[in-house]
């Protein structure tokens, strides 16, 4: 039987696709209904642009929006926009950017088949707060009106950082943390090398998880594509479903350029010697080198981003050594004023050692003797596209879809294992308003993994879902948010579990400046492939399969209040309380044979607090960040593993002319608990690193030192993670 | 409070914050350890994977998560000299242990123990003092011991008579190839151990992971602190010459269960 009969098959055996067939039906009801009541109607426009008060210059990028209804549009690299079918009447329309003040233009009236023109003059602020998003409802969205908490890392604070890999970036983000390559949202994971992600990772608001391991691939995007990143903190499964457990994290890639642009970055660096000698293993220079390329244009009404990447590193320690390609493309058409068609592609090749432990604590830059040419080689390549339509100002349809094909080999002294993974995504979504205080998002997701490994074996799973979420503006400026979300899943070997996940939410705009937050969801996550089926014996440790693993669960509640003091001063404080049911880990018996099992009962509760300044005509700006976590076993009465109970992140940024500056830092308590090497020194994480750039016409030079101390740690055991490194790089626009 | 104040603190707080930190430079290579002399009988297995001397601060020790495990040893040498780089602490067990081709770490893969004196039964205990090496933790590894791999177990339940010892710390199970004497006991490497069980329940399960083979006796071993294994230790025993035959474990994935032992203390 081919793949495809494979396929056919499991969907015709679904009964659930008669449920899909009566949604999709109902939705096509809705849309006749829309189009119907809208064919009446009488339209005009809404013409203008956007620029900068203090400058003068258009801001491209910026949003407008009509308030009370589904229409909007950005503005181009002019700074123009034009928001085309809008219905007679008088509006108010807003326009938001980041750095900016957002500004509203009232009674703006709109005439049969006249355009109306709005210039908007927005003043700039140093504290980059952006106004809306797009992640925490699954739309467009003031980021106060969120009730849970959603942090947010601007193209900016990516571009000053200069690293090439998302998740060295969110390392300084408030409540987020690593250990290796394994992100935890306030707490929410522990670390299980590689097998399944408590946080859900989108690109574009398209899920993006490998259909056997389930966790992040950080490579697939390099950090040059990113326009912002936002982070929904806390259990959101009523929305987005499975892996929502601890939170989402969604990548916004950069928009196509109107005119043609070609951008070219050429980074190169060096890795200084450790900081005690006899750590020293080889007397290379260690080197590393990025370069990409990327152009962006207008092809016959297609809005066009192509960019190609190479990077290569020797690494700093023994086989730490990779060589990857990276190419992307996003495309977006615009059929006509109310549809939009965006597609997006990503693909890259990736040739490294694999240093999985260190040799010794006295040669923790050496890999063990066996495993020192251990390599692995892995593909990947994601295909998106969301297709947006508003069928009338007050409802609109969205559909997502998506394919994400994963395939990697070890070619390892000890095993030559190999895993292919196809993860099929559709979604269809409609956003409805009701009036001024009433807005509903619903839709339905399906998803199919087919999985063929000589590790997890053959499997195929499968996924459905339905979801509505209700926000409604009540008086006193208070707004509630109802939802919930169900879902069915499926997988090979006869495992059927279903989920039923409800969210609440209440924000309160108490003053202008103090904006007052409290939500409840609940969130899952069904295991992985690699989790419920991995069999394998690598690196003198078995792991065998568990076929009665079943979901984690958790309900995440919070509080939390954002107050602006003045326009220099933000301040953001949260409480969270987050109780765990059923936490897959890896449990290594007394033989060292490891099995992923449902094994802990937990609970972390904690409080995070950011604060932003700015002073000095704005020249100067301040970024402070502490989280604090009480992880708690309940099922041992011991402290949860892998969770630090400290973080601090303090940021400091100039910038003056054509100069620009500034210095991070990274605090992260010692693990008071680990799993696998318990006996082993550990310490607390405490990284400085400093940049400075200087732009000069086209050009943009950029120089950081990381981990200026060489401060030597570890996130998790015998793994040292990356000493002190020189970075220079040169960006030019042409 | 004017902003301009509250702007002055918040960055004061921050420089206090982030200067108050200790500068140091974490991680560091460890100065303590062991070192002595391996020496090797017979001849080495060709589907030897690793040789390596571990640590373990327990006995027996619940895992390999417990081990404080060395760099390989070099294949095919007589004798080697290693040095062991641990953490300081009392290390209540050191033996050398051996890997195969393909297959898991074994605990009971033992092929040599440090033995501090005459008694052959009991681990030497080595205290690690900081920026210490202790030296002379020689140890002798036999190959005969090199087991390949099996999946075979012995396994059963202890039943607990009468009031536990006040001082039990440490409760395991051995299964042994040579019969019991009172005259000449065992010698540790004619042995296989069960991880360590919990003390103080009126029965508890327990599984020895043993190559196939023909067992003489099983012993239940009760250690109060710190103290080395003798006769007075043995609490509960089965097989020859005493109840019951001699265990057999006919292949390498045969499971022997219900080989249950009842412990009577104060008799």
């Amino acid at each position: 039987m081919t793949k495809m009969e494979v396929i056919m098959t499991f969907f015709k055996r679904q009964i659930v696709m008669r449920l899909t067939i009566l949604l999709f039906a109902f939705l096509a009801l809705v849309v006749l209904c829309q189009w119907t009541l809208a064919s009446g109607k009488m339209y005009g426009s809404i013409t203008g642009t956007v620029v900068s008060a203090q400058t003068g210059k258009p801001i491209p990028g910026a949003n407008i929006i009509v308030v009370g209804t589904l229409l909007g549009a950005a503005s181009d690299l002019g700074g123009k926009f034009i928001i085309l079918r809008v219905p007679v009447g008088v509006y108010s329309v807003r326009a938001t950017a980041i750095g900016f003040e957002s500004q509203t233009k009232a009674d703006v009236v709109v005439r049969a088949g006249e355009t109306t023109e709005l210039h908007f003059s927005l003043k700039e602020t140093v504290i980059e707060t952006p106004t809306l998003i797009v992640t925490a409802s699954k739309r467009h969205q003031d980021i106060l009106d969120s009730p849970i908490s959603v942090g947010v890392v601007t193209s900016s604070q990516i571009r000053e950082k200069n690293e090439i890999y998302l998740d060295e970036i969110l390392q300084y983000a408030p409540g987020v943390n690593f250990m290796a390559s394994q992100v935890s949202i306030r707490g929410s994971s522990g670390y299980s090398h590689g097998a399944g992600t408590r946080v859900l990772f989108l690109i574009d608001g398209v899920p993006v998880l490998p259909g056997d391991s389930g966790d992040i691939k950080w490579d697939l995007v390099p950090a040059t594509q990113i326009e912002r990143v936002e982070i929904v903190k806390g259990a959101g499964s009523a929305l987005y479903g499975s892996n929502a457990l601890g939170g989402v994290i969604n990548i916004i890639t950069k928009e196509p350029s109107l005119r043609p642009i070609t951008n070219v970055r050429f980074s190169a660096g060096v890795f200084d010697r450790p900081a005690h000698p006899e750590w020293r293993w080889t007397n290379r220079i260690l080197h590393f080198s990025d370069m990409d390329v990327t152009h962006s244009r207008t092809v016959g009404g297609i809005d066009l981003v192509l960019s190609v990447g190479r990077r290569q590193s020797t690494g700093y320690r023994q086989n730490g050594n990779y060589c990857r390609w990276n190419a992307m493309g996003k495309a977006t058409y615009r059929p006509s004023g109310q549809s939009r068609l965006m597609v997006n592609v990503n693909w890259s090749h990736d040739k490294r050692g694999n240093s999985f432990m260190w040799q010794s604590q006295n040669h923790p830059l050496k890999a063990p003797k066996e495993a020192a040419d251990d390599q692995i080689k892995s593909y990947k390549f994601n295909f998106s596209s969301v297709y947006r339509h508003a069928v009338s100002e007050f409802f609109g349809l969205k559909v997502r879809s998506s394919y994400f094909r994963n395939r990697w080999e070890n070619f390892f002294h000890d095993n030559n294992d190999y895993s292919q993974a196809q993860r099929f995504g559709v979604e269809l979504q409609g956003d409805l308003v009701l009036g001024k205080c009433h807005s509903i998002t619903f839709g339905s997701e399906e998803v199919f993994n087919y999985v063929n490994s000589s590790m997890f074996d053959k499997h195929d799973a499968y996924g459905l879902s339905f979801y509505v979420q209700d926000e409604i503006k009540l008086p006193a400026n208070l707004l509630l948010t109802l939802g919930v979300r169900y879902d069915i899943s499926h997988v090979d070997v006869g495992i059927d579990e279903s989920q039923l996940s409800p969210k609440m939410g209440l924000v309160w705009h108490a003053t202008s400046t103090t904006t007052l937050r409290a939500s409840s969801g609940r969130g899952f996550r069904a295991p992985s492939v690699a989790e419920r089926f991995t069999n394998v014996v690598v690196s003198g440790l078995r792991v065998i399969p568990n076929l009665k693993l079943t979901a984690e669960t958790a309900w995440s509640h919070e509080v939390g209040i954002h107050q602006f003091l003045g326009k220099f001063l933000v301040f953001d404080l949260a409480i969270f309380y987050s109780d765990y049911w059923d936490l897959i880990e890896p449990q290594p018996d007394a033989s060292g044979t490891v099995q992923f099992i449902n094994v802990t009962r937990a609970r972390i509760r904690g409080m995070e607090s950011s604060t932003q300044v700015s002073f000095w005509k704005q020249h100067l700006a301040l970024s402070l960040a502490y989280t604090w976590l009480d992880p708690k076993d309940l099922s041992l009465g011991q402290v949860l593993a892998y969770r630090a109970r400290n973080q601090f992140t303090g940021s400091f940024t100039f910038s003056y002319g054509v100069f620009q500056g500034g210095m991070d830092y990274r605090y992260v308590s010692r693990l008071e608990r680990v799993k696998v090497y318990p006996r082993d020194e550990r310490v607390p994480q405490k990284v400085l690193d400093v940049r400075v750039g200087f732009k000069f016409g086209k050009f943009h030079l950029a120089a950081n030192i990381d981990n200026v101390f060489n401060y030597n740690y570890t996130q998790v055991e015998r793994t040292l993670m990356p000493i002190r490194h020189y970075t220079l790089t040169l960006t030019a626009d042409f | 409070m004017k902003i301009q104040t509250v702007r002055a603190v918040t960055v004061v707080g921050a420089l206090l914050i982030l200067f108050s930190c200790e500068i140091d430079q974490g991680l560091a290579p460890l100065r303590n350890g062991i070192r002595g002399t391996i020496s090797f009988k017979g001849k080495w297995p060709e589907n030897t994977d690793q040789v390596l001397v571990v640590a373990s601060t327990d006995f027996p020790p619940q895992g390999i998560s417990q081990l404080e495990i060395g760099e390989p040893l070099p294949f095919g040498v007589d004798s080697c000299e290693y040095t062991l780089y641990l953490p300081p602490g009392l290390y209540r067990a050191i033996a050398v242990i051996w890997k195969e081709k393909g297959y898991q770490w074994n605990v009971n893969n033992i092929i040599g123990v440090y033995f501090a004196g005459s008694d052959s039964l009991t681990p030497g205990q080595v205290n690690v003092p900081e920026d210490v090496l202790v030296s002379g933790i020689n140890i002798v590894a036999n190959f005969k011991r090199a087991r390949s791999h099996f999946e075979s177990s012995i396994s059963g339940t202890l039943y607990f008579h009468g009031q536990w010892p006040k001082e039990a710390e440490s409760l395991f199970v051995v299964a042994s190839l040579v019969p019991f004497s009172f005259t000449k006991f065992p010698t540790l490497l004619d042995l296989y151990i069960s991880g360590s069980l919990p003390v103080g329940l009126d029965s508890v399960n327990y599984e020895i992971s043993v190559p196939p083979d023909t067992y003489r006796f099983l012993a239940v071993v009760v250690l109060e602190h710190n103290e080395p294994i003798g006769l007075s230790n043995i609490k509960g025993i089965r097989g020859e010459p005493f109840w019951g035959g001699p265990i057999v474990v006919p292949d390498n994935t045969a499971k022997v269960k219900n080989v249950d032992i009842d412990i009577y203390f104060g008799q």
